[in-house]
C-alpha cells in the first residue's frame, strides 16, 4: 500500500494504515475528528466528563473495529454511526441513571454554563443571559428521546443531510424527517415554556 | 381555477416546516408552501416560533476534546493484551491462513464437543447395569418380547 504523509492523508486511507496497526496513523485519525465525537456526545449527554469517557469508547471501537472497515462507506458517516451507538447505550447504563437520580445533573448544568460563559463574556449580564439560555436549550435537548436528540444533534450541529441521519441512525429517510418534525415541536414548546 | 395557497390546508402545511426550515423540500413543493405561509397568519406565527426556536439551539456550546485524550486512548490500546495487537492484521495479510487457523480451532472445539457428547459417560453406564439388573427378574425372558431383544443388544455390545 503507497503511504501518504499523515497529514495529508484521507480519513479512509487513515483507517486502512489504522487496520494493520499504525498507531501513529491513528493518532492523526483522532486529532482530525475527535471535536466531532466530543461535542455530540456533549450535546447529548449534558457533561463534559461523562462525553469524554463516551469519545475514548467510540475511539477505542474505532480502533478494535479497524479490520472490518471498508471505504466503501464515508469514514465520518460510519465515526457518526460509532458515536451515536454509545451514545444510546450510555444513556441506558445503570450508573448513569444512578449518578443521574442522586443529583449529579446539577453538575452537568455548571458545564453548559461554564461553557457558555467562555464563548461570550461582553457583560456580567449578558453571561448570565447567556449561561440560563444555554442551560434552557440543554434541558429542552436533554429531555427529547434519544433518536430525536440524536437526528436533531447531526442536523442542526453536525450539519448532516436528512439522507446522511438516515445511514448513522440506521433509518429511513421519511422516519428521519419524522423524527424532525416530532423534535422540533417539542423543542419549541419547552422554549416557549422557560420563557414565560 | 385554485391558488397555491388553497391547495394547502394548514395541518398539511404545519407537517412541512420543518422540512422548509432544513431546505428539504421540491421546489414546487417550497412555493406551495411559501404561498401558503403568505395568505395564513396563524401558520406564519406558527413557523416563527419554530424558527425562533431552531435558532436558539445555536446558543448551546459544546467544548472541545481535551489534548490528552489521544494519548489516553493510545494507553488503553496498549495496555490490551498485545498478542491481540499482534494477530490483528493477519486477516488481512493472510486471510487464507487466517480462514485456516480459525477452521482449525473450530473443527478441535466441534470435535471434542460432539465426541463428549456421543462417548457413553459413567452415567449412561450406571443406568445400562441398573437395567440388566432389573431385567434379571425376567429371565429367561420369552422369544421376541421386548426384555429378549434388549438382553440379546446388551449381549452384543459386551462382546
Amino acid at each position: 500500500m503507497d503511504k501518504c504523509p499523515v497529514g495529508s492523508c484521507s480519513s479512509e486511507a487513515l483507517m486502512q494504515r489504522v487496520a494493520l496497526g499504525d498507531s501513529q496513523a491513528f493518532a492523526a485519525l483522532m486529532a482530525r475528528h475527535q471535536d466531532r465525537v466530543m461535542a455530540v456526545a456533549f450535546r447529548f449527554l449534558g457533561s463534559r466528563q461523562e462525553a469524554e469517557d463516551l469519545a475514548q469508547e467510540v475511539f477505542l471501537r474505532v480502533w478494535r473495529a479497524a479490520p472490518s472497515y471498508t471505504p466503501s462507506a464515508r469514514f465520518t458517516t460510519w465515526l457518526y454511526a460509532i458515536t451515536a451507538n454509545r451514545c444510546k447505550s450510555a444513556l441506558r447504563s445503570f450508573w448513569r441513571t444512578g449518578v443521574l437520580l442522586l443529583g449529579a445533573l446539577s453538575a452537568d448544568e455548571e458545564d453548559q454554563a461554564d461553557l457558555a460563559d467562555q464563548r461570550r463574556s461582553p457583560s456580567p449580564e449578558d453571561l448570565a443571559l447567556g449561561a440560563e439560555r444555554a442551560r434552557q436549550v440543554a434541558t429542552a435537548l436533554g429531555s427529547l428521546p434519544k433518536t430525536q436528540r440524536l437526528a436533531t444533534i447531526l442536523l442542526r450541529y453536525e450539519g448532516l443531510s436528512y439522507a446522511e441521519i438516515a445511514e448513522v441512525l440506521g433509518v429511513s429517510v421519511p422516519a428521519v424527517e419524522s423524527l424532525l418534525v416530532r423534535a422540533k415541536r417539542s423543542l419549541e414548546e419547552k422554549l416557549r415554556q422557560h420563557q414565560e | 381555477m385554485s391558488t397555491p395557497a388553497a391547495e394547502l390546508g394548514c395541518h398539511q402545511a404545519r407537517q412541512c416546516f420543518s422540512a422548509l426550515q432544513d431546505k428539504a423540500l421540491s421546489k414546487d413543493h417550497q412555493l406551495r408552501l411559501e404561498a401558503h405561509l403568505e395568505c395564513c397568519p396563524a401558520c406564519r406565527a406558527e413557523y416563527s416560533r419554530l424558527e425562533a426556536a431552531w435558532a436558539a439551539l445555536g446558543e448551546l456550546p459544546a467544548p472541545s476534546a481535551p489534548s490528552a485524550l489521544a494519548g489516553q486512548v493510545l494507553k488503553r490500546i496498549e495496555a490490551g493484551p498485545r498478542w491481540l495487537n499482534v494477530l490483528r492484521p493477519l486477516p488481512r495479510l493472510a486471510p487464507s491462513v487466517a480462514a485456516l487457523g480459525a477452521m482449525l480451532l473450530l473443527g478441535l472445539v466441534a470435535g471434542g464437543f460432539l465426541g463428549h457428547a456421543v462417548l457413553p459417560g459413567q452415567e449412561a453406564l450406571a443406568e445400562s447395569t441398573s437395567t440388566l439388573q432389573a431385567l434379571d427378574v425376567f429371565t429367561p425372558a420369552p422369544q421376541g418380547t421386548l426384555a429378549h431383544g434388549y438382553l440379546q443388544l446388551a449381549a452384543l455390545e459386551g462382546k
